[in-house]
């Protein structure tokens, strides 16, 4: 089983998410979008190198279209292992919320 | 299609670009310039164009930490191999560092001089919002004059018409007073008249006393820390009484701090005015400037508002006078004050030698700099196996670029901190020649410090930029076999290094003539015929009986054969305060308006002096009108200024004396060389005169001033003799002048240190690379002569091509300076030869020595070295 990082599953869900639109903004801004928190663009290059070592995504470079003016981007897809990954984390996640009460009426 | 484009900056672009590692294979320019647009259209171009930058900013910073991080296991090694090339060739390290400490102590100093400079008087709570009024009127020469002195009454009358000028306090300093405790008595001189507001708008606090009563009550005196100890000792000093001129008695009720070396005010004493007012003629007349008038803003007020509103206030008390008020900022007062009078003389502005300062300072460095950059390369060729090796092996361009700069850092720490050392060494050594009580207590202010870290990186960084950039872009198997990369030769990066020398050495011959000039003007002021003796003659106060028993105390002195001659004057030729504007002519035109010196003199003061008449008479005791002020005597600069054709015989008024012009006297300069000579009438009338001046043969120097002593304390038994030679006083005009004479010795002498330092060790480089080739010449029967002009002929001509460089702009900077002298010497062409001559003989001497050794080196071992 792969370990994934918090920042690793947001940005697997975010790929898995915008299809056949996933490349750096738009990845980017769908993870602020969902977790309302900023997400340099350092640490996103970096958490993708991390993910494509890992063989959990791969990526094709989009021929130059007219929607960007003219800029080439690279897309993201999850590779097999990556979606295998993400089933498993939701798996683990399932487990380990359907024990805990709800938080709602346990204030203090 | 898209909206408007704006393009992003350029710069932070290419940064980006630079910086970021998968550039290519993520698309990041392309992903990044999305966002900009975005945001440019969603949050505007601003916020954008910050976006952009802050991403930039983060990038760099993890860029530095990316090329630490990934290279820990190969700092150890960086480290480690720094430390064995500074030991294998200790000479190069120990030049280099040396080198590099030098110029940054000499940095650091003259920094510290500079902020000194300009922190005078900053020290005041209230320093943003105190301003003097100063005031300019019409000359003669048809330009203006401005004077730091005003009338009695300003200081209330604005205050009082103004609400936005909160406080205002007047000061006037009183010179030679001879004040007494018991058996103490020293005649002073920073002995100063305030009004009461003066301790709340200045901040001079007070160790003991009370501030809200201290200065308002007549015949109180406030003492500094110093004082009170030079007369009391460790009595406590509060209640003691002071005796003053020995006819007013002052109570002591306040001791305050020493005042601080960086306050243009200084004082020992402050007195209210009411006590002292009878000691100099006090007037409220407006039109006698007689005080220093300070006035303080309030915090919200305008300056430029009420600047306006002052500029034309005299108006208001007559419409006829062209004078007008300007206010001067406390803080410029040290830096920028250019008044014929002010407090302490004239004065001239200074902000000059802090620009000309920095100027050395920053040659200095730039030459430690070449220095560092240029050893550093030539060392480094040595290095190109290591460089090659270590790229073979895996090193990137970045590696060996941060391993150069890396290097270059860690020598700049080390010459640092020997700086500092060096600083710490020579501060007493500097005080003492610029007069200046500099500590190295602003190492401690932040800004101070994170300035010389700012130093310390630009230094290593600029050096260290050569090596590490030539290095970094050979290819290994270049760099490796030794092919492309023999800097001796006649390739790319000794021309390179070559011009580095050139502007070392022109940075040094600029400064020689410098030197020269400003050693010239010095020594052109200090002999120059000032139309007047100033040679074997003393001069002192003319008080209590030698004022009231003059003509007795004169023919008394006169007895004596050393002594030649007994004048009193109201001025001293080097200190020349009393100017008027109330004066007329026969046949003047109403609209010319100049004022002009005047000198009251008695009769002998011309003969005394030495001076020429060139028209008319001297005065006379033949003539009794000459005793009733009836008869004047002009200076050449008036006769001119005047308009007039046959000036004897004309008549003339000054103040309500009426009578003739009886005679023209030559020029002489009454005032440092830096001002023209300006108009000057003299006339009799012993009651202005507050000077006697005693001239006496030169060879009895010993005997005439014991005669005065004697003769002095016969008539003045109260009152100890305090004289001054004339000589001295004019010499003492020049004191900025030969500090600066002296500082730029220094430095010049610094400067040209450094550069040799670093000719010898390129020399020495080059011979060392050259020694199988000297070696063959010998065999093949060259001589030691002919290997001694193969290995100098180069740096000649380069110190050759630096003169033709460095001498124009020579020129410019020092016909700049020598600009603020009304009267200059010239720039000679000599001085230039001269200085081109020193610097090839340094550089000849500097090369021989090192090429000599290599020639005379026995062939069989140079040829044997490998």
């Amino acid at each position: 089983m792969v370990k994934l990082s918090k920042n690793e599953e947001f940005i697997l869900l975010s790929i898995w998410k915008l299809k056949d639109n996933a490349y750096g903004v738009t990845i980017r801004r769908d993870f602020m979008e969902a977790t309302n928190q900023t997400l340099h663009f350092g640490s996103l290059y970096n958490t993708l190198e991390l993910l494509m070592r890992k063989g959990l995504v791969t990526c094709w470079e989009s021929p130059p279209g007219s929607r960007r003016g003219g800029r080439r981007k690279k897309l993201y897809y999850l590779t097999p292992e990556g979606k295998k990954a993400l089933k498993e984390a939701q798996i683990v996640y399932r487990s380990v919320w359907q024990k805990v009460p709800d938080l709602e009426f346990e204030g203090e | 299609m898209e909206k408007r484009y704006h393009k992003p900056s350029r710069f932070a672009w290419w940064i980006l670009e630079k910086l970021s590692v998968y550039s290519q294979r993520y698309f990041i320019k392309e992903d990044l310039e999305e966002e900009y647009l975005n945001l440019c259209q969603t949050q505007g171009k601003r916020k954008a164009r910050r976006w952009l930058w802050r991403q930039t900013l983060l990038a760099v910073g993890f860029y530095v930490k990316y090329l630490f991080s990934w290279r820990n296991l190969m700092l150890k090694n960086y480290l480690k191999i720094t430390i064995r090339n500074i030991k294998r060739h200790k000479g190069y390290s120990f030049i280099n560092i040396s080198g590099l400490a030098i110029g940054m102590a000499c940095c650091i100093l003259i920094l510290l001089w500079v902020k000194d400079e300009l922190n005078f008087d900053r020290f005041h709570e209230n320093a943003d919002v105190i301003y003097r009024i100063t005031d300019r009127y019409p000359d003669s020469s048809g330009g203006y004059s401005s004077t730091a002195v005003s009338p009695w009454p300003l200081a209330e009358a604005l205050k009082t018409d103004f609400p936005e000028i909160v406080e205002s306090a007047r000061l006037r300093i009183l010179t030679h007073r001879l004040i007494s405790y018991k058996d103490k008595k020293f005649y002073e001189n920073d002995f100063v008249a305030v009004d009461p507001s003066f301790l709340k708008m200045f901040s001079f606090p007070l160790v003991k006393g009370d501030i809200t009563t201290a200065l308002t009550e007549p015949n109180t005196i406030l003492i500094t820390e110093e004082t009170a100890a030079r007369y009391f000792g460790a009595e406590n000093s509060i209640g003691k009484v002071l005796t003053y001129n020995n006819n007013t008695d002052f109570k002591v009720t306040g001791v305050l701090k020493n005042v601080p070396h960086n306050s243009h005010i200084r004082f020992d004493f402050l007195v209210p005015f009411e006590s002292t007012l009878r000691d100099f003629g006090w007037t409220d007349s407006w039109w006698t400037d007689n005080y220093t008038t300070y006035v303080q803003l309030a915090e919200n007020a305008s300056f430029q508002h009420i600047s306006d509103k002052v500029y034309d206030y005299k108006k208001k008390i007559s419409s006829e006078t062209r004078t007008k008020l300007i206010l001067q900022p406390l803080t410029d007062i040290h830096l920028r004050s250019d008044y014929a009078i002010d407090l302490y003389g004239s004065t001239e502005n200074k902000s000059i030698y802090v620009y000309a300062f920095s100027l050395i300072a920053l040659f200095v460095l730039l030459i430690a700099c070449i220095n560092f950059m240029n050893l550093s390369t030539a060392r480094s060729e040595k290095r190109s196996k290591e460089v090659g090796l270590r790229k073979v092996v895996g090193a990137t361009r970045h590696h060996i670029i941060a391993q150069f700069y890396g290097e270059s850092l860690f020598m700049t720490v080390i010459s640092f901190v020997a700086a500092v050392f060096l600083v710490y060494l020579l501060l007493p050594a500097f005080n003492n020649l610029s007069g200046k009580m500099l500590m190295l207590d602003s190492l401690k202010e932040p800004v101070f410090l994170l300035g010389l870290f700012g130093i310390m990186l630009v230094t290593g960084l600029v050096s260290g930029s050569y090596p590490a950039l030539v290095q970094s872009s050979f290819k290994p198997v270049d760099s490796i076999k030794g092919t492309g990369l023999t800097f001796s030769s006649k390739s790319g990066k000794s021309l390179f290094r070559r011009s580095l020398v050139v502007v070392q050495f022109t940075l040094s011959i600029m400064l020689i003539v410098g030197t020269l000039i400003v050693y010239r003007q010095t020594h052109y002021m200090l002999n120059k015929e000032l139309g007047y003796e100033k040679e074997s003659m003393i001069y002192f106060r003319k008080r209590a009986n030698v004022r009231n028993q003059y003509d007795a105390f004169k023919s008394e002195l006169l007895r004596d054969p050393n002594i030649t001659g007994v004048t009193a004057s109201s001025d001293i030729p080097t200190y020349t305060v009393h100017s008027t504007g109330a004066f007329s002519w026969e046949g003047k035109d109403p609209e010319t308006r100049f004022s002009i010196h005047q000198f009251s003199v008695d009769h002998d003061y011309i003969k005394t002096f030495n001076m020429n008449i060139i028209d008319g008479r001297d005065f006379s005791r033949e003539f009794p009108v000459d005793d009733s002020t009836q008869s004047f005597i002009v200076n050449e600069t008036a006769v001119q200024a005047m308009g007039l054709e046959d000036p004897v015989g004309t008549m003339f008024q000054l103040f309500k004396y009426r009578g003739q012009i009886v005679g023209v006297v030559e020029d002489f300069h009454y005032k440092s060389l830096q001002k023209e000579i300006e108009p000057l009438v003299l006339r009799i009338d012993p009651g202005w005169d507050s000077y006697v001046f005693v001239k006496f043969s030169s060879e009895q120097t010993k005997e005439a001033i014991a005669s005065v002593q004697r003769v002095y304390n016969a008539f003045n038994p109260d009152f100890p003799l305090e004289y001054t030679f004339l000589d001295e006083a004019v010499e003492r005009l020049y004191n900025s002048e030969q500090k600066t004479k002296t500082i730029f010795n220094y430095f010049t002498l610094i400067a040209l240190f450094i550069s040799c330092l670093g000719l010898y060790g390129l020399v020495a480089h080059m011979a060392q690379q050259k020694t199988k080739e000297i070696g063959i010449r010998k065999v093949l029967g060259a001589s030691t002569i002919n290997i001694v002009t193969n290995l100098s002929k180069e740096f000649i001509l380069l110190v050759c091509l630096a003169n033709a460089i460095a001498w124009p702009l020579a020129y410019y900077f020092m016909n700049k300076w020598l600009k603020n002298f009304a009267y200059r010497t010239s720039m000679g062409l000599w001085i230039f030869i001269l200085s081109a001559l020193a610097a090839l003989v340094i550089a000849l001497f500097t090369v021989s020595y090192q090429s000599i050794k290599a020639a005379t080196a026995n062939p069989v071992d140079s040829l044997r070295y490998e």
